[in-house]
């Protein structure tokens, strides 16, 4: 038996039932979809901030029980002037002052401009912009014991934090008594500013 | 679900409505345009899948043994036949009543047909022009098997009386329809009268064909109602090889869930009961006869899918709904709790003694420089443990020292590693080789303890294979045997 346009009255009603029931059927099978898939993302979501606020609670009463540290070493810092805009005023007259101490024989440096620091490997600098002014040294020596004093009265008695980065020692080529070895050193000095400070 | 049964004897034609297992009184229609256009007008009103029974002489019976074939062969076959046996008749039918079990294992067919299909076309034309599903074209003896089922006997004849078409006599072997006759009762005769004198003829029949064999009895099994059976028990009386049983009506019609109540012994009712209780599953009606049948199934078929689709996705939305809500449920304890979290945090914060930088940034900014602290370790602590080893090797002489931060030489330290340049050169070993590389190994072993990576750029002297000799160590032209060492100093964790 072969079906034909003619027999299409005596079908029509049920087959626009069938596409109704398809049309209908997809329709609530959808929305429920969408409203469960939406629950889920929203339990989800609830999940996750409160699995955030309970490690920013446990972060925040760590910090507590640590702030007294914190607020010293931070205090520590700003004294030393690494968090603020770069002091090159009280990097010079420090520099000037181990000169006159003979701390060693003589030295020379050099001060470039300030750029964006970015440690290697990568730091967490939260809420800072790190910087650092790049300084090479050349200083001429009478023992190996004075380049270690020069830097230990950099760190003791400056204002500023100066990172070494490197040296090169070897004896000066015509030695006399007042200088055996030449030393060129390379680092930075480095500060942090608060990007919302002034 | 209703049903138009409908009933075609030879001299009549009616329609009743079976529902819930009653029937309805029954309406006759005259053979003629009056009475057509009756029936037609009948249909309109009562659309519901229609059987058709009939009781007519004209039903012509004929046993043949075929091939036993399958698929288009054995549909050719049943063609070829057809054409042969019955070629005027569109009503026709062939059932299997056994296959032979031994030689080729032919089948045993029973081939049937309506002859006369003039006493059929005009109402089933009518059905047709009202798109009438018609589910079958049914005849009585092939509707009868299942009243005889339950009978303990291989040769049964059953008698019925239907009371527009005569005494109905179809004869079973081994339960299967082999031949069926149907003899008109005239006024001058009763029912009992007839089966006395028609049954003995239809076994001389019989018997002419040698069935049932000889010593075995001929079961005649009557339909009949209660008030008519003492009157058939005075007229019959059981023989050697003919046996009469009597089967009340009323208790055929419980055994096919019929509700009607019998009122005399015209079995009519009680085979229109049968026919919806169990229709067989061949009959006389084609694909063409049927097209209205099948597109009602068609529409039922859509219409409980359309139900199934609905319910499975209704049951499947309801589930997820309420998934749904059991996530919602379950979200705004966990937001509720969350806030009261984080109110637990800002009043932590708020606790903080700096009132002009926040909390957090003084937190970075000490954890920061806490390890950019130990990203630039101070010259003594990178050269203090070299310097103790120069002092123990004073053969050693150190002619340049260069050190550099060096991340790429970190690992396994998670700080940047220092990475020291060592030239030097070996004094007062004059030509003895062996022992100024041998001091100069413990040299470099002695780095090693002491913490440092140790590696050679270049001997004092190259011993190996690949190298040349070229003989530095202080000889007796004094030139020095010097030699560079790559010493990597890492942060301890």
């Amino acid at each position: 038996m072969i079906l034909s346009k003619a027999d299409l009255p005596d079908i029509k009603w049920s087959m626009i039932a069938l596409l109704i029931s398809l049309v209908v059927s997809g329709s609530l099978v959808s929305i429920s979809g969408k409203f469960e898939e939406r629950a889920l993302k929203d339990r989800q979501a609830a999940q996750k901030q409160l699995n955030d606020a309970r490690d920013q609670l446990g972060t925040a009463e760590n910090d507590q029980e640590n702030m007294a540290s914190y607020a010293m070493e931070y205090n520590a810092l700003v004294a030393q002037k690494v968090i603020g805009d770069e002091q090159r005023l009280d990097w010079m007259e420090g520099l000037e002052k181990l000169r006159q101490q003979g701390v060693a024989r003589d030295f020379t440096y050099t001060i470039s401009p300030q750029h964006a620091y970015a440690p290697s490997p990568p730091l967490d600098a939260g809420n800072f912009q790190l910087n650092r002014s790049d300084m090479s040294m050349q200083i001429d020596l009478l023992h190996e014991e004075q380049l270690l004093r020069l830097f230990g009265g950099m760190h003791a008695q400056m204002a500023g934090w100066f990172i070494l980065d490197g040296c090169t020692l070897s004896r000066a080529e015509a030695a006399n008594e007042f200088s055996t070895l030449k030393a060129e050193c390379s680092g930075g000095w480095f500060t942090m500013k608060n990007k919302n400070a002034p | 679900m209703a049903r138009t049964l409908l009933f075609l004897s030879a001299d009549s034609f009616h329609a009743t409505i079976w529902r819930g297992g009653r029937l309805g009184v029954a309406q006759h229609f005259s053979n003629n345009t009056r009475g057509r256009e009756q029936f037609s007008a009948f249909l309109k009103e009562h659309r519901d899948p229609a059987y058709l029974l009939v009781d007519v002489i004209e039903e012509d019976f004929r046993l043949e043994i075929v091939p036993h074939l399958i698929g288009p062969s054995r549909r050719d076959l049943m063609a070829r036949k057809f054409e042969q046996f019955y070629r005027g008749t569109p009503f026709r039918q062939a059932r299997l009543l056994r296959r032979q079990k031994e030689g080729r294992r032919d089948d045993e067919m029973l081939f049937s047909a309506l002859t006369n299909p003039a006493r059929i076309s005009p109402w089933l034309d009518a059905l047709h022009a009202n798109h009438i599903p018609l589910v079958g074209i049914y005849s009585l003896p092939n509707i009868s098997t299942p009243l005889i089922r339950n009978i303990a006997s291989d040769h049964v004849l059953l008698l019925s009386w239907e009371k527009d078409a005569g005494l109905r006599q179809t004869y079973f072997k081994n339960k299967r329809l082999h031949f069926s006759r149907l003899i008109p009762i005239g006024e001058d005769s009763t029912f009992s009268e007839s089966v006395a004198t028609e049954t003995r003829r239809t076994q001389q029949y019989l018997k002419s064909l040698s069935l049932p064999p000889p010593g075995e009895m001929l079961d005649v099994h009557i339909i009949c109602h209660n008030s008519n059976r003492q009157e058939l028990q005075d007229k019959l009386e059981s023989s050697s090889d003919l046996r009469y049983t009597y089967l009340d009506i009323q208790e055929l019609g419980l055994s096919v869930e019929s509700k009607s109540t019998f009122l005399d012994s015209d079995a009519t009712p009680l085979f229109l009961h049968l026919l919806t209780h169990k229709p067989p599953s061949a009959h006389y009606a084609n694909l063409d006869h049927m097209h209205f049948y099948v597109l009602w199934q068609l529409r039922h078929i859509f219409y409980g899918l359309a139900a199934l689709i609905l319910a499975v996705s209704a049951s499947w939305s309801g589930i997820a709904y309420w998934q749904g809500r059991a996530y919602a449920a379950n979200t705004e304890p966990l937001e509720r709790q969350a806030e009261t979290i984080r109110e637990r945090t800002q009043r932590i914060h708020r606790s903080f003694a700096n009132t002009t930088v926040p909390a957090a940034d003084m937190k970075t900014a000490v954890l920061l420089s806490r390890k950019l602290d130990r990203y630039s370790p101070t010259s003594e602590d990178i050269l203090r443990e070299l310097s103790f080893a120069l002092d123990r090797f004073t053969q050693v002489k150190v002619n340049k020292i260069a050190w550099h931060v060096s991340a790429a030489d970190a690992a396994p330290s998670a700080y940047p590693a220092q990475v020291i340049t060592f030239d030097g050169e070996l004094q007062g070993f004059g030509g003895g080789y062996r022992k100024a590389l041998d001091y100069f190994n413990r040299f470099q072993q002695d780095l090693a303890r002491r913490g440092y990576a140790v590696s050679v750029q270049s001997l004092p002297l190259d011993v190996s294979s690949k190298g040349s000799i070229s003989g530095e160590i202080t000889n007796s032209d004094g030139k020095p045997a010097q030699f560079t060492l790559k010493i990597v100093w890492r942060q301890k964790e």
